[in-house]
Parts: C-alpha cells; sequence; structure tokens
C-alpha cells in the first residue's frame, strides 16, 4: 500500500456494489436497525457480550456478502488509535480504576489492574464493532438511499420544525465531498514531499505526523472554503432556494419485509440487555 | 416584449463594497435569443461579475438587467430568471451537489418543482446530449474534469434554459475537454439555445456571433471576431492574445504588407496564400 494512498482504503462511506440482502433493504429500514444494533453496542458493557455483538458484526459482514478481507482492511486505519487507547488506559488508570480489583502487572508507577485489562479489551472490541456496523452500512448503502432515508424518517419531525431536507442535504454534501477533499489532500501530500518534505515513514510516530500534516491542513482547509463558496453560488444559480416546493427525483419504497430487520435488531437489542452476561 | 433581446443591461454599475472602484462601470450589452457571446477580457476586468448579472446572483446597484422582460431585481422572477440563464462555472469541483451524476442533473429540475416523471426524461435527455448517460450512477469523484463539466452542463440543460452562460469553463480542462465542450456549444446553439462564453482562449472567442471586450468594468470594443481582431493594437494594450491564425497573418503582414489579416483559421491563411500565388 502506497503511503500516499492511505486515504483512499478507507472503506467508511463507500458503497459496495455487489448483491446482498443488506444491499436490497429498505434505506428507512436499515438506518433504524442500525440504530438498535449500536444501541446494544452501547450498553453492553461485559466481556461474554462483547464477543456476541462482535459474531453478530461477523454476522453482518457475511449478511452483505462483503469479503471479509475487505471488511477488516477497512478497519486497518482505526488500529494506531486503538493502540494509543489501550497503551493510555494501561499507563494511566492504575489503581484508581476499580482499586478493589486485584493487581496483575506492576512496573515502577505503571499498575495494571484486572479490571483496567478488561476495561481494555472490552472498549476495543466496542471500538471495532462500532466500526464493523457502520462500515457493513455504508458498504451496502448508497448515499443517495442514505439521505433519502434520512430524509423520510425525519419528515414526520418536520412539524416541530426539524429541517428534514436541509439535514439530508448536508450529509450528502458532506459526504459528496469527502474523496474530493481526500484526493486534494493526496495531491497536496505529493506535492509537499516533492518539495522535500518528509511526510512518509513511520505511520506510529503520531506527534511528528500531525506536526508534519499541518502545511498539509492550512491548505486544505483553504481549498475546502474555496469550493464550499462557490458550490453555494452554484446550488443558487440553479433556483435552489430550499426545501419548499421541490419534487423528488427518486422515491423509496419498502416492502413489508424490509421491516423484518428493525425486528430482529430490536430483539437483538432486548437479547444482549436481558442476557444474564457474568459481569 | 416581442423585439426585446433575451438578456437585456442597460448601463449596469456594480461594486464590491470597500473602498476602489467600481467591478462595473455603466455596462450596456444585450443577448438575442440562439446568440452566442463570448466576453474576454484582462484578469479582474469583472467578466465573472458581469456574468453573475445575467442570472440575478448579483444585482445591479444602477442600471437595470432584465431577462425576458423580468428585472432581475424583483425577488418575485428570480427562479423564472434562474430557470432561463443557466450558468457553468470554472471549478469543475464545485458544481455537483449530489454524490451521482443523475441525480446532480436533477437537482435543477428538482428545485424548480418539475413532476417526476417528466424529471426521469429530462435527465435522460440532458445527460444524452452531452453524452454521459452510460456514466449517470458514478459518483463525481470518479470522473475527469471534462465529464465533471459536461455533466455540469446537463445540469443546466436538465431545466430547459433557453441561455448557457459559461465563466470560463473551460480554463481547467486539458485540450482534449475543450474540444468536447467546444463541440457541445456548437450542439446548443444548433438547438436554438443561446450561449455566453466567458473565456481566455481566443480561438474559442473566435467561434462565437460577437465579442465584447470589457476592461476595468467597461465595454471598450464589441463586434463580429473579425472586427474585433483586426484591431490588433488595442487588444495588445490590453494584454490580450490574437487567435494563433490571426497572429500568423500579422506576421505575414509584416513581410507582404496588403496581406489580409482578418483570419481566424489555418484554412482562411491556406486559402491567401494560395491566392496570391496564383495571381
Ligand atoms: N467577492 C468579491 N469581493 C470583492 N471584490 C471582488 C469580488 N469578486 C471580484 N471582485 C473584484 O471585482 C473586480 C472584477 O472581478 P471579476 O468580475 O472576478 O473579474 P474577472 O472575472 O474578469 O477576472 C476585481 O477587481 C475583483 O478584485
Ligand atoms: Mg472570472
Amino acid at each position: 500500500m502506497n503511503e500516499f494512498e492511505l486515504l483512499r482504503n478507507i472503506t467508511i462511506g463507500q458503497y459496495l456494489p455487489v448483491d446482498s440482502y443488506l444491499h436490497r433493504l429498505d434505506p428507512r429500514a436499515k438506518i433504524l436497525a442500525a440504530i438498535l444494533v449500536i444501541a446494544a453496542v452501547t450498553f453492553t458493557p461485559s466481556l461474554a457480550g462483547n464477543a456476541c455483538l462482535l459474531a453478530g458484526g461477523l454476522a453482518l459482514v457475511w449478511l452483505g456478502r462483503i469479503p471479509l478481507a475487505y471488511a477488516l482492511r477497512g478497519l486497518l486505519p482505526a488500529v494506531p488509535i486503538l493502540v494509543f487507547l489501550a497503551v493510555m488506559q494501561l499507563v494511566f488508570f492504575g489503581r484508581n480504576y476499580d482499586p478493589t480489583s486485584p493487581v496483575v502487572f506492576q512496573w515502577r508507577w505503571i499498575v495494571v489492574t484486572g479490571a483496567v485489562l478488561k476495561l481494555v479489551v472490552v472498549s476495543a472490541a466496542r471500538f471495532l464493532e462500532l466500526l464493523l456496523v457502520t462500515s457493513v452500512f455504508t458498504l451496502s448503502t448508497k448515499t443517495t438511499d442514505l439521505t433519502l432515508g434520512i430524509e423520510s424518517l425525519l419528515r414526520p419531525f418536520q412539524r416541530l420544525r426539524v429541517p428534514a431536507h436541509e439535514l439530508a442535504l448536508v450529509v450528502t454534501i458532506a459526504v459528496r465531498f469527502v474523496p474530493t477533499l481526500a484526493l486534494e489532500a493526496e495531491r497536496l501530500m505529493k506535492a509537499q514531499a516533492s518539495r522535500g518534505a518528509r511526510l512518509g515513514g513511520s505511520r506510529w510516530r503520531f506527534i511528528s505526523r500531525v506536526r508534519r500534516s499541518l502545511p498539509i491542513l492550512v491548505p486544505l482547509v483553504t481549498y475546502a472554503l474555496r469550493r464550499g463558496e462557490e458550490l453555494i453560488v452554484a446550488m443558487e444559480a440553479r433556483a435552489y432556494t430550499g426545501g419548499a416546493g421541490r419534487t423528488a427525483y427518486t422515491v423509496l419504497a419498502s416492502r413489508p419485509g424490509d421491516w423484518l430487520a428493525v425486528g430482529a435488531a430490536a430483539v437483538f437489542l432486548a437479547a444482549m440487555l436481558l442476557a444474564p452476561f457474568p459481569a | 416584449m416581442t423585439g426585446e433581446p433575451l438578456i437585456v443591461c442597460d448601463g449596469v454599475e456594480y461594486g464590491y463594497g470597500g473602498a476602489g472602484d467600481l467591478a462595473l462601470g455603466g455596462v450596456s450589452l444585450r443577448v438575442s435569443a440562439g446568440e452566442h457571446v463570448a466576453i474576454i477580457g484582462p484578469n479582474g476586468s469583472g467578466k465573472s461579475t458581469l456574468a453573475r448579472h445575467l442570472n440575478g446572483l448579483l444585482r445591479p446597484s444602477a442600471g437595470a438587467v432584465r431577462v425576458r422582460g423580468m428585472d432581475t431585481r424583483d425577488p418575485a422572477h428570480t427562479r423564472s430568471i434562474r430557470q432561463t440563464v443557466g450558468m457553468v462555472f470554472q471549478h469543475p469541483d464545485s458544481q455537483m451537489v449530489a454524490t451521482v451524476v443523475e441525480e446532480d442533473v436533477a437537482f435543477g429540475p428538482e428545485n424548480l418543482g418539475v413532476p417526476r416523471p417528466e424529471l426521469h426524461a429530462r435527465v435522460r435527455e440532458a445527460l444524452e446530449f452531452v453524452e454521459m448517460w452510460d456514466y449517470r450512477d458514478r459518483p463525481p469523484h470518479l470522473l475527469s474534469a471534462g465529464q465533471k463539466q459536461r455533466v455540469a452542463i446537463a445540469a443546466v440543460l436538465a431545466m430547459r434554459p433557453a441561455c448557457i452562460v459559461l465563466d470560463e469553463a473551460t480554463s481547467l480542462l486539458d485540450p482534449r475537454g475543450r474540444a468536447d465542450l467546444g463541440r457541445l456549444v456548437a450542439g446548443l446553439r444548433r438547438q436554438g439555445t443561446a450561449v455566453v462564453s466567458i473565456t481566455h482562449l481566443m480561438d474559442e472567442a473566435a467561434a462565437a456571433d460577437r465579442i465584447v471586450v470589457l476592461a476595468r468594468g467597461t465595454v471598450v470594443a464589441s463586434g463580429p471576431p473579425r472586427a474585433v481582431f483586426a484591431d490588433a493594437g488595442r487588444l495588445a494594450t490590453l494584454g490580450l492574445d490574437l487567435p494563433p491564425a490571426t497572429a500568423l497573418a500579422f506576421r505575414i503582414r509584416r513581410e507582404i504588407p496588403d496581406f489580409p489579416v482578418d483570419l481566424m483559421s489555418v484554412d482562411e491563411i491556406v486559402d491567401a496564400v494560395a491566392g496570391r500565388a496564383a495571381s
């Protein structure tokens, strides 16, 4: 993998065009089901529960007919963050986190207790589960379906002045610009590198990486702001005046079977909440 | 309204606020239905500012702009004016709103409230016109710059405008992209759509019915391309080029004093030279 092409390899936010049950699912049902599964991840603190959730995440990968290697590669960019998180927890929690827990490791002032170890494993597992669920979601959902789904789900709340159409448009534009900005970042990195900047090298040295990415970040933000400003003018030029009076090119149509997925997710959530997992 | 040209600018003045000169200091311009007008002028001469007056993105501080008789200062006409005069901008990346081509082309007519069956027909027709129908489900970042600009033209065409304004739409394209766009413009004129193209490329300007030369916010010359290019001295003082063939004709005239200079293509030069050789 080329150092400069890292940004392209982020699978979150990309669509994988295969035909699967998840791909055919009505986006509204899929959004609701995903929210329920994410709730299950959030409310499951036990080791055994997280093992179930990881298995569930892999089942979703299979259900979406996503090649396992492809799904796992999407998790790669998160590995440094996970390692960083784990190290911080191991080094700094010490005895403060659950003082009753037995010490399993001690070196100078660094103390690791059983409770901290469990915390490290569970938080890493949760992180991976969340990534797995969101990447399966985005890999199996076209952005147009996603935004149509959001708009349609929020429409009942329009009476409460929730700007359904505008929110959906914001999501669309954000998603539309992710690859554009990634390509621009790649271009800037190459330009800086060709002038002698050292951007490559070890992927693990965070501080120096952050410091070195400033010369890229500043022009990138400028680029984004300029494109954004131009986009506003271009939208106005195409008679955009907000959501009122617009028609829709694509309209969602769900089959009754789609809502089964929501039911299954709800049952899964209830099972995770009620199961007598050892704490 | 019969007899009045499609777009009429009468003594348009505009300043961006702040100190300094007016960006436009009393510009009068007419664009008739089906006409192709090129606007040339040095950087900062007010070309883009003028372009943005043609569809009411900017409103004159003195003077008036009327589109089909509708005054651009009247907000009640804004939508209808934007429908009548479409605009394509310079940067290919800041004109696409949606995450796939066909949704983007639908954005304009959606804003106009075009009903759904007709919406689909219009999107298809527009994409077929620019030969991008096969790319309808592609995300924008997988298109070349030239293809993005063709989609931008389709997006405007789907609104069924009477006039399209191209503000340096080819300046970031490679020669092939430029040639493609040039053919599209020719096609637009055949179907009766007026075109106002702002350009730095004199070859492009030479294809117009009429050239308007702007300098410091005023019109300094206007007329058929041959007449405008024959006044090479004035263009040179403004820092503007001649089309390559015209420049060549001027150089031949240095050797052969009565050689014609109102020539705009290599073929015309060949004919002129052949004519002299024969006589
Ligand atoms: N958004 C703006 N704010 C302030 N001044 C502007 C803005 N846009 C253009 N100008 C000024 O108005 C003048 C005309 O600019 P513009 O119409 O963009 O020229 P052109 O398109 O011919 O290069 C320039 O002097 C420019 O600096
Ligand atoms: Mg300009």
